[in-house]
């Protein structure tokens, strides 16, 4: 237990963060993911192989660059498809929460009231699955923004609204 | 004779020679590679005609550029705004209410100094780039018009609420402190010396061909052949290079601190502090006490033998904040950072907190970062030397190394109280940050694989003018540092700026 000086409250009693309850970013999302891992994988690996093809690279340049894309992109995958099941967002009544990673579990909260504003945007494979990436944009470096992809359109949209809400009831 | 901003003004005449010299500056220094042709004595024989045409054509449409950039920059001030217009090719028009302007900064620069004008800033609160630099003004009118600037903000101010802020104005500036030029020596000396050695060493790289001819002229060594056989002369030889690279660097050290912090003054003003330093460049920045975000203060043996500190405040920044970017204080006693951080955060220096220690796991992630460093350094002298050079030169560097993380182990914990956050860091020299509560922006916790299973924790602090980080906290302590700091940010009715 902390023993905070001049304590006036309990720690204990204060809200616990890791104890909210997180939604899950939209199934599609994972399906974005795979295309686009499959496909830098196709890319790369194709190119090495054509360039090998033309210029008759050394087996001692080839096969360090073959191993290195294949763990490269082993990781990547793991991370992608052991990870997604944590992507998770929570939402408190002052702060926004989100959590992902699964080499690197990064746990992330933003108070509302520090947002300074918020983005919704789409690209153009994530229009074709009808999912959006949610910004929310403290002040500073952009390091503490908070970046929530794959987010279906009834989730964005609630999103935004809470904490437009919020920021709403602050500044009156 | 004063200035009427009311009319649209240019800058100060001299301004397109300052504009013009910047400008040439700038641009000889991003385009240095195309120089780099001239290095060869054949093409500079061959083609000298074109090249010096080419030069004189280049300067001429460049003076015709900053005649045209200097022509078209126009300021005015009106309804309590401040208007901007400028651009070559196309126009810029800049609106500025006074009541939105964070800091102006009055800067001079080796050019400006000649021709005896000062540059003019003009900064705007976090967001956006709206920042405004006058190359040119004479002091006189930039001392005028940053006046007219902050006065009318106050005055605006102090309609919506009178008697605070009369007070508050009729405050005289105070000088608070000032750096003498003996102080300033014993900063030089307690500086670190790494920046210096790798200047040193990043100029004697380029120069390596002629100091070895000089060297083996004055000690009359040949290197590669008599390498073996006058063992003692190349020792001597390389003795003598060690003494001169770091006689080197301590020189190097010492003339940038003095360059940079000469004649640091202090001067407090209402509730903020002018910082006025420089040699060649000299700089004014104003600290104010709501922008402020981070207060550290950095100490090390040599220091605490002068019974100095340095201080640096970081204020809100829409930029990356780079260690340049800074507001350094240095060599200052216990007592002015008493009085600086007293009037910055309305609290004493002295604190209690809540210490939480990084766990001494930290040593082996940062022993496994040093060894691969260690082991590369090691392997690149193998190659270069032999064996033996290489395990001496391995084992003496993961040696400096353990010591290092260890310290640097020993040094890193977090205090939090019901106020403000003290980051403690360091390795050979000591780091604290203090940042008060209310001014963090977004909290995280960052779990590697291997601390998932150990059940630690790398707690990470984002403010508006950087992140902090804080290694291998208790998983569990780190749960309720982050509970209980959140909870001070939103129970907080005070602003980050």
């Amino acid at each position: 237990m902390i023993d905070f000086q001049n304590q006036t409250l309990n720690i204990s009693d204060l809200p616990r963060f890791e104890t909210v309850e997180g939604h899950r970013v939209d199934k599609a999302y994972l399906k974005v993911l795979r295309i686009l891992y499959v496909f830098w994988a196709l890319i790369l690996f194709s190119g090495l192989l054509v360039l090998n093809y033309f210029v008759d690279l050394p087996a001692m340049a080839f096969f360090p660059i073959l191993g290195f894309l294949s763990i490269l992109f082993l990781l990547i995958i793991l991370d992608i498809e052991l990870g997604f099941p944590r992507r998770k967002f929570g939402i408190r009544a002052k702060d926004l929460i989100f959590q992902k990673g699964y080499f690197v579990f990064k746990q992330t909260i933003v108070p509302y009231k520090r947002i300074q504003h918020v983005e919704v945007k789409q690209g153009l494979v994530f229009k074709a699955f009808k999912i959006y990436t949610l910004k929310a944009y403290t002040a500073g470096s952009s390091s503490g923004d908070l970046s929530i992809a794959g987010l279906n359109h009834n989730d964005a949209d609630k999103l935004k609204a809470q904490i437009l809400k919020v920021a709403d009831l602050d500044d009156n | 004779m004063t200035t009427d901003f009311s009319t649209t003004q240019r800058q100060n005449f001299k301004g397109i020679l300052v504009i013009f010299l910047m400008d040439l500056v700038k641009r000889i220094k991003q385009n240095i590679f195309a120089f780099l042709p001239l290095l060869s004595s054949n093409i500079r024989q061959n083609y000298w005609e074109y090249i010096v045409t080419g030069f004189v054509l280049l300067i001429v449409l460049q003076l015709l550029y900053s005649y045209k950039s200097y022509l078209n920059f126009k300021f005015h001030i009106q309804d309590g705004r401040f208007f901007l217009r400028q651009g070559v090719f196309k126009f810029t028009d800049v609106d500025i209410a006074f009541d939105r302007i964070q800091n102006i900064n009055i800067n001079q620069n080796l050019i400006q100094q000649m021709l005896n004008v000062v540059g003019f800033e003009i900064e705007t609160a976090g967001q956006g780039k709206a920042e405004i630099t006058i190359k040119a003004l004479s002091r006189e009118d930039a001392i005028d018009l940053k006046r007219i600037l902050l006065e009318n903000k106050t005055e605006k101010f102090a309609e919506n609420n009178n008697s605070e802020v009369t007070a508050e104005v009729s405050t005289k500036p105070k000088l608070l402190f000032h750096l003498n030029l003996k102080r300033l020596l014993k900063v030089g000396i307690s500086s670190n010396y790494l920046k210096g050695l790798g200047l040193v060493f990043a100029f004697f790289a380029t120069l390596f061909q002629y100091i070895e001819d000089i060297f083996s002229n004055f000690f009359e060594v040949d290197f590669g052949e008599t390498y073996v056989n006058q063992i003692p002369e190349t020792l001597g030889y390389i003795a003598g290079f060690v003494v001169f690279i770091i006689a080197a660097a301590f020189i190097v050290t010492v003339a940038t601190s003095v360059i940079k912090y000469f004649e640091l003054k202090v001067t407090k003003v209402d509730n903020e502090f002018e910082v006025d330093y420089g040699l060649f460049k000299r700089i004014n920045q104003v600290i104010k006490k709501s922008k402020t975000q981070v207060f550290e203060v950095e100490q090390n043996p040599i220091k605490d033998l002068f019974g100095i500190k340095n201080i640096f405040i970081s204020q809100a920044s829409s930029e990356e904040l780079s260690n340049k970017k800074k507001i350094g204080i240095v060599g200052v006693s216990n007592d002015e950072i008493n009085t600086m951080f007293q009037s910055l955060f309305d609290v004493p220096y002295d604190q209690e907190f809540v210490i939480r220690q990084s766990s001494f796991r930290l040593m082996f992630r940062l022993m496994t970062r040093y060894s691969i460093l260690g082991l590369g350094i090691g392997i690149g002298i193998y190659f270069w030397q032999n064996l033996v050079i290489s395990l001496v030169v391995f084992t003496v560097l993961i040696s400096v190394f353990s010591i290092i993380s260890y310290k640097t182990v020993k040094k890193s914990h977090i205090g939090v109280n019901e106020n403000l956050i003290k980051i403690h860091s360091g390795s050979i020299h000591t780091n604290m940050k203090y940042i008060a509560t209310h001014k963090i922006q977004s909290l995280a916790l960052k779990r590697n694989w291997y601390q998932q299973r150990n059940q630690h924790a790398d707690l990470l602090i984002y403010t508006a003018s950087g992140d902090e980080r804080i290694n291998y906290l208790k998983y569990e302590e780190a749960l309720k540092i982050i509970d209980f700091l959140n909870y001070k940010v939103e129970s907080s009715q005070l602003s980050w700026i």
